[in-house]
Formats: structure tokens, sequence, C-alpha cells
């Protein structure tokens, strides 16, 4: 196996560099772009993510090289095996990012990432502690299993996490509209971290936001509405375990307080927000509110694009997508 | 050798944000503001009633369904929670303190002056409805 350069140790000190620059750019531009309470709070949970990415990285790639002698394919490192891998390790990110959103089980492990109500390069550094616990690694196995180098898996992932870093600059508004069309941007990810009820669960994409484009769940960032960051009920502290653990905590609670195992399971697997009397809103309960107040004299239609009711209108608005089949190609209204 | 490396790193970061002055200390301005958090933090809840605090930092709504909205100020931004039945509420003087319920999120103190009295008896009679 040859021994590869960690492309995120390389990177480090530019991420520090970038985050320097980002905050002078701040003071000079919109001081509540950062707050000290809550940059030392992202920081503090990069530092702790570190930790537990030390400790847990070794089962995975374990696991990954378990898989490997397990399966008949072999690829060779050739130029061509970059590239798949690369692109094939964005696409396993997509979804296993998208699920990340859509079970609880693994929502409870990157809400970390979210739970910031800024948007700035120190929000990039706040990352999971239970990643393994959560079982994200479990999309990237089928790479392992059909015959990439484990090595070549781990220095493209390495690139993968890089190149996530300068998406999370607010200072940055909007790249050439063939990059935009292309990749993930600053503007595509801005929406990915909004609880405006339009841009709620879209834009799960890593490097390539055609991913978000060809499934159904890319939206444009618009002029008029401005991204609102954080959770869609923000925790009100910067302490540093409650934004680790908080939703562990209240999964643990829904599912022992729940009555039947059927609703136990739902409260861990289920949409966050989901619960057994219907209590409380999931992104497509607070989604079809607002889709109902703004356009409360159009009927809701099915959306199969959307996976959910919802008046054409906002479709058009709200999403883009080229996904053939899907009713169509949409365009933002202008 | 890295782990005390980043903590370096990450505590000159921050001392650099603090140097740097940044961050703000935002005020709710009036009611209107009040109303458009309100609608940000939870989409559909219509106030009917609304009182800031005179200090700015806080305000409770009484909903058009007779729900109540916490708002507070978090940072450089604000939190917002819907509470109760039942609402576990106190005056201390012209300060109305509020709670959430919840540990983490803690208590809500709004100085609403001449109101206090009134929105602490407003609440107390929403709970006697419920009650009853």
């Amino acid at each position: 196996m040859p021994d590869l350069p960690d492309p995120i140790a390389y990177a480090v000190p530019v991420f520090i560099g970038m985050v320097l620059t980002d905050m002078v750019l701040a003071r000079l531009q919109d001081r509540a772009r950062y707050n000290v309470k809550d940059t030392w709070t992202s920081l503090a949970l990069g530092l702790g993510s570190l930790v537990a990415g030390a400790l847990t990285s070794g089962a995975v790639v374990a696991l990954g090289l378990w898989g490997q002698q397990h399966t008949p394919f072999v690829i060779p490192y050739s130029w061509w095996a970059w590239l798949l891998a690369f692109l094939l390790y964005d696409l396993a990110f997509y979804f296993a990012h998208r699920a990340s959103h859509r079970i609880r089980w693994m929502w409870a492990s990157h809400v970390i990432h979210h739970s910031s109500q800024h948007y700035n390069l120190s929000t990039a550094l706040r990352q999971s502690w239970t990643g393994l616990i959560s079982l994200g690694f479990v999309f990237f196995l089928p790479l392992f299993l059909m015959g990439f180098p484990p090595a070549m898996l781990v220095f493209v992932g390495g690139l993968n996490t890089v190149y996530q870093f300068w998406i999370h600059a607010e200072s940055v508004r909007r790249m050439p509209s063939w990059f935009e069309y292309i990749m993930n941007t600053p503007s595509h990810h801005r929406v990915h971290h909004a609880t405006n009820p339009r841009y709620l669960d879209k834009n799960y994409a890593g490097v390539f936001i055609i991913w978000d484009r060809l499934f159904g769940t890319f939206a444009n960032e618009l002029d008029d509405e401005v991204p609102r960051y954080g959770i869609v009920r923000n925790l009100g502290s910067f302490n540093l375990l409650w934004a680790a653990f908080h939703e562990w905590i209240a999964m643990a609670k829904d599912a022992w307080d729940a009555p039947g195992l059927k609703n136990k399971i739902a409260y861990l697997v289920a949409p966050p927000g989901w619960s057994h009397d219907g209590s409380r809103d999931t992104s497509e309960a607070i989604f079809a509110r607002w889709a109902t107040r703004i356009h409360a004299d159009e009927p809701l239609r099915d959306d199969p694009a959307m996976g959910q009711r919802m008046p054409a209108p906002v479709r058009a608005v709200a999403v883009e997508t080229t996904a053939p089949g899907r009713a169509g190609r949409q365009r933002p209204a202008t | 050798m890295l782990l005390s490396g980043a903590l370096v790193a990450i505590v000159v970061m921050t001392l650099t944000a603090r140097w740097l002055g940044l961050g703000i200390e935002p005020h709710i301005a009036d009611p209107e503001h009040a109303r458009r958090l309100a609608h940000e933090a939870h989409f559909g809840f219509q106030p009917v009633d609304i009182a800031i605090s005179q200090d700015g930092i806080a305000a409770l709504l009484l909903g058009q369904d007779d729900r109540l909205m916490i708002i507070r100020r978090h940072g450089n931004h604000f939190v917002a929670r819907l509470i109760g039945p039942p609402v576990s509420c106190r005056l201390d003087r012209q300060k109305l303190i509020l709670s959430s319920g919840e540990n983490m999120f803690g208590e809500v103190v709004l100085d609403l002056g001449d109101q206090g009295r009134s929105w602490a008896d407003k609440i107390r009679r929403m709970e006697e409805k419920c009650g009853a």
C-alpha cells in the first residue's frame, strides 16, 4: 500500500490562515458574522471531533480493509481510478449526508455541524463527535467492495473534506455561473445550513452540486430570501457537551417514553421532528405549512420531485432540478 | 503534539475574534421586530399581544391560539420557545420571570415596567382556563 500524504494535515495551516482572514473581513464588513463564544464553541467542537476521529478512524479503515480482502475486484492505481474514486466518494457522501438529515439516529450525530446560528469558516470546523456510532461510514463501504485501494479512498476522502471547508464562507457571494452549476459553492451550502422553510433539507452535496440537481434536492439561494442559519429549534446555549449530545439525549428520552415498540423504533429512525402523536414538525410539515400560507389560494398538488404535496409555483421558485422524468426542468422564477 | 497544536490554534483564533471586537448585541427594536422573530422561529405563529423587555433583549408573545412564545437574545441572534401550558412564571417587582421548561435554555427575564403585573395576571388567567 503506497504511503499517501494526508491532505487534511497539509490543509490545516491554510484553514487557520483563512479563518483569521475571514475574521478580518468580518471586522471590515459585518461584525455580526462572528461571535466570540460561538467561535470558541465551534472550534472546541472541532477539536473534540479531531480526538473522536483519531480514536475511531482506525476501526473504519479496518472495516474497509476487511471489505477489500473479501471482494473479487481489484482496481489499480491508475489515473482513471483516481478520478472515479473521487467522483464516487462524493456520490457516497451525498447519500450519507442526505441520510444524516433524514434518519434521526444519524441526525443526532450530524446536528452538531448545524447547531450554530452563524455561518462562517469556524462553523466548518464544528464537526461530529459520534460519527462512528451513527454509522455514516456504511455508505462508503461499497467503494471498498468495488476494489478501490483503501489508501486511495482515504486520500480522496481527505480532498473531499478539504474542499468543503471554503464553502462555509459567507463573505463569498456567487461564483461564475458555470462553476455554480457543477460545483458546490458557498451560495449552495448557505441554503443547506438555512432554516427558512423554503431551504430546509436541500443541497446535500459535498463537492459536486450535480447530485442535488440529479436527485431533486437542489434549491437556489434567492437574493430576496436571506438564509437564517441554525436548526429548527435552536439550542440557545454555547455549552459544548450540550451541543454534542443534546439530540442523542432527546432521542433516548423520546424512545423511552414512547408507547409501543413500533413508536420507540420510529423515534430512532424516522426523520427528525417525527412524533407518534403528530405534535411536532418534520421539515416536510414546516415546508407544507409555509407553502400553504404563502399560496393559500392555490391547491396543493402531488410533486414527485419534492416527494410531497405543494403548490406548483412554489416549486418553480424553490427548486431547480435537471432530473429526467421529474416533471420537466424547472428554473427558478426571476 | 497534534492535539496541543490544535488547542493553541483554536485559542489564537478565539482571541483574535475577541481582539477584533467581533460580535454584536442585538435588541428587539419594536413589536414588528418581535413579530418577525416569532414568525422566523415558528412559521405560522400569529401573535395578538406582544411585550418587549425594556432592555430589548427579550420578548413575550401571546399567540392567536392562546400559546405563549418567549424570545431571548443568544449571542448575535435570538432564540425562541413556545411554552406551556403549564407556564412557570413569577413576578419580581416589575420583572416577569418565565421558565422555558428546559434546563439548558434557562429562564427568561422580562423587565416589563408597568405591564409586568398585567401580563402575570393574563398568564394566570390562561392557566386557570387550561386547568378548568
